[in-house]
């Protein structure tokens, strides 16, 4: 059912009585309750536009005593009738002969009044007045339902204006999913179509990344009579862009790791300093000193020196932001350089390497060993290759130096904890990740040690590859 | 004189060894606060070095255990961070002393030495 607006509903009651009861001219007059008036508000015939929004008084005129009383007037003569509002006629030159007026009421309240002018063929009667009457009464519903339409266009024009009003971009949907409504904010957004369609099957807080830009969805559901008066649900999903928050966010949380990272620096630096200037200290007072103290001292001096040499290259290595100057790395070779007396390796395929920073892997493996030298009596490492997969193994570890490497290696920099009970060095093992994942490798945790696996670039590797490195 | 140096390095428990044998004392070593306390119990100690940073058990626990235990043994903490002094003074304040790090040989001696009432009033 096409649904009128009020106006148009009036037009057309209007035209009707108009029609059926053969009239020159008609007016539908509405009540205005707070200034007690008719006002001229649907006019038909010559002089139409002159009377449109004219004003009578209640009780004033045919008309104004129709809203009065509540009952329909027959004028055949307007001459005869005091009464009657020549003014009207006097100011549009129209003239008026006759009248025929009924009251316009929803339920039982006089809303207006229904006029018509100068019946064509004859003078009003009776009968004109009954037809009238009852066809105001017929209308009655009719008009009931155009105001109510009228009500829900006015709630729903202003509802849109309060969505047009809100910045953020607003979608409106009916119950099975059709867009009903999209504000302004959404109209402007020119990936609009893009976001539309990511946000199908999201829920309430969900994040919608979209056009390099990430939003939340804020989904709710309202109930709201639709055109033709039925409570129907409607979801309103409203999209805050959250982007740089995020990126706010983000760079708070790197600009803590960075502190938190410094700070460790400082105090892992700490520690090799201490014997380097103690034993400097008492190498130059006045105690006398065996050879073999001195000697002792001066190698101390000179293994602590190396560890704070090893120790500033790891922070440089890590504060650099790109990979640094890479190559093809021998990993069999390398891992014979770090051999030493604590660990065995053995190298199952000796031709696998990867393209990576040979300088930060070597320095990485080397102080993982090192710290793996202090905590676990008997491991191995072993090199081997499968398929396009280099992989370094270390095994020969108990379970909790393993669950002590993962924690220690998943910090994020998380290495000025005053009180950290963990017996490994953080900074080390923290190191020793950030550098084997920027070079593309992955650490995977056992029972008895951990396994550091390498994709090679190169393709069909099957352990004899290389060509490029020999 | 003993003295029992708790420290997860072993250069710098090296270093503080080889310091205060010079000085006449006798040292032993715990690299983590539970190896330490147990060592506490087992002898007599005149005074305790601790790390605070260390695994299992850290330096201001050792301190806590023993001072609770009724020990009002001297202590020296060392430490890193110098805004844990003001924390661990409100609650232990009595015989112990901070040594910040890296650790200056000079500042040690003078600081065994308050503790143990070895200087001298002579001047």
């Amino acid at each position: 059912m096409q649904v009128k607006s009020f106006r148009d509903t009036l037009k057309q009651i209007l035209d009707l009585a108009q029609d059926l009861l053969k009239s020159e001219a008609g007016t539908i007059f509405l009540l205005d309750n707070e200034r007690d008036e008719l006002v001229f508000e649907i006019v038909n015939g010559p002089k139409a536009d002159e009377l449109k929004g004219k004003r009578l008084k209640i009780g004033e005129g045919i008309a104004g005593k129709t809203a009065q009383t509540g009952e329909g007037q027959i004028v055949t003569k307007v001459k005869e009738r005091k009464d009657f509002q020549s003014k009207f006629d006097r100011a549009t030159g129209f003239k008026t002969e006759s009248l025929l007026t009924a009251p316009l009421r929803i339920k039982d309240r006089i809303i207006g009044v229904i006029e018509l002018v100068n019946k064509k063929d004859g003078v009003y009667t009776e009968d004109d007045l009954q037809i009238l009457e009852g066809f105001a009464k017929s209308a009655s519903s009719i008009l009931e339902m155009a105001l109510l339409y009228e009500r829900i266009e006015q709630s729903r024009k202003f509802l849109y204006g309060i969505i047009d009003s809100i910045p953020h971009p607003i979608l409106l949907l009916d119950k099975e999913g059709n867009i009903v409504y999209q504000n302004r904010a959404l109209n402007q957004l020119p990936f609009k179509e893009e976001l539309i369609k990511k946000t199908m099957n999201k829920k309430n807080g969900d994040t919608i990344e979209c056009n390099g830009k990430t939003f939340t969805l804020t989904k709710s559901s309202f109930n709201m009579r639709d055109e033709v008066g039925r409570m129907v649900e409607y979801t309103t999903l409203i999209f805050v862009e959250i982007t740089d928050k995020i990126m706010l966010a983000e760079l708070m949380a790197q600009k803590e790791v960075k502190e938190r990272f410094f700070a460790g620096v400082s105090h892992n630096l700490k520690n090799p300093l201490t014997p380097i200037i103690g034993l400097s200290q008492i190498l130059m007072s006045p105690e006398n000193l065996s050879d073999d103290v001195v000697k002792e001292y001066a190698k101390r001096i000179n293994q602590e020196g190396q560890r704070l040499g090893k120790l500033v290259q790891m922070f440089i290595s890590l504060s650099r932001e790109d990979l640094g100057n890479r190559s093809w790395v021998n990993i069999g070779d390398m891992l014979k350089r770090l051999e030493n007396g604590a660990f065995s390796v053995y190298v199952l395929d000796e031709r696998v390497g990867i393209y990576a920073n040979g300088e930060d892997l070597e320095l990485a493996l080397g102080v993982l060993f090192e710290t793996l030298k202090e905590k676990a009596s008997d491991f191995n490492v072993r090199c081997s290759s499968v398929d396009s997969e280099i992989q370094i193994i270390i095994d020969g570890l108990d379970s909790n130096t393993v669950q002590e490497l993962k924690r220690g290696m998943e910090q994020e920099f998380l290495i000025d904890d005053p009180f950290d009970r963990s017996n490994i060095n953080s900074a080390n093992l923290v190191f020793f990740r950030e550098i084997i994942e920027r070079n593309g490798g992955n650490i995977e945790y056992n029972n008895d040690g951990i396994k550091i696996k390498f994709f090679s670039e190169m393709k069909n590797c099957t352990g004899k590859l290389l060509e490029k490195y020999v | 004189m003993k003295v029992l140096i708790v420290d997860d390095e072993p250069s710098i428990r090296y270093l503080f060894s080889e310091f205060l044998k010079m000085k006449g004392f006798d040292t032993d070593e715990a690299e983590n606060g539970i190896e330490g306390l147990k060592k506490f119990h087992k002898d007599n100690y005149d005074l305790l070095i601790l790390d605070i940073k260390m695994g299992f058990k850290h330096g201001i626990e050792v301190l806590e255990d023993i001072r609770r235990q009724g020990y009002n043994t001297p202590v020296i903490i060392c430490t890193a961070y110098k805004h844990l002094e003001e924390d661990v003074r409100i609650t232990s304040s009595e015989n112990v002393e901070f040594l910040a790090k890296p650790v200056d040989l000079q500042k040690l001696w003078e600081k065994v030495e308050r503790l143990l009432g070895l200087k001298t009033n002579a001047g």
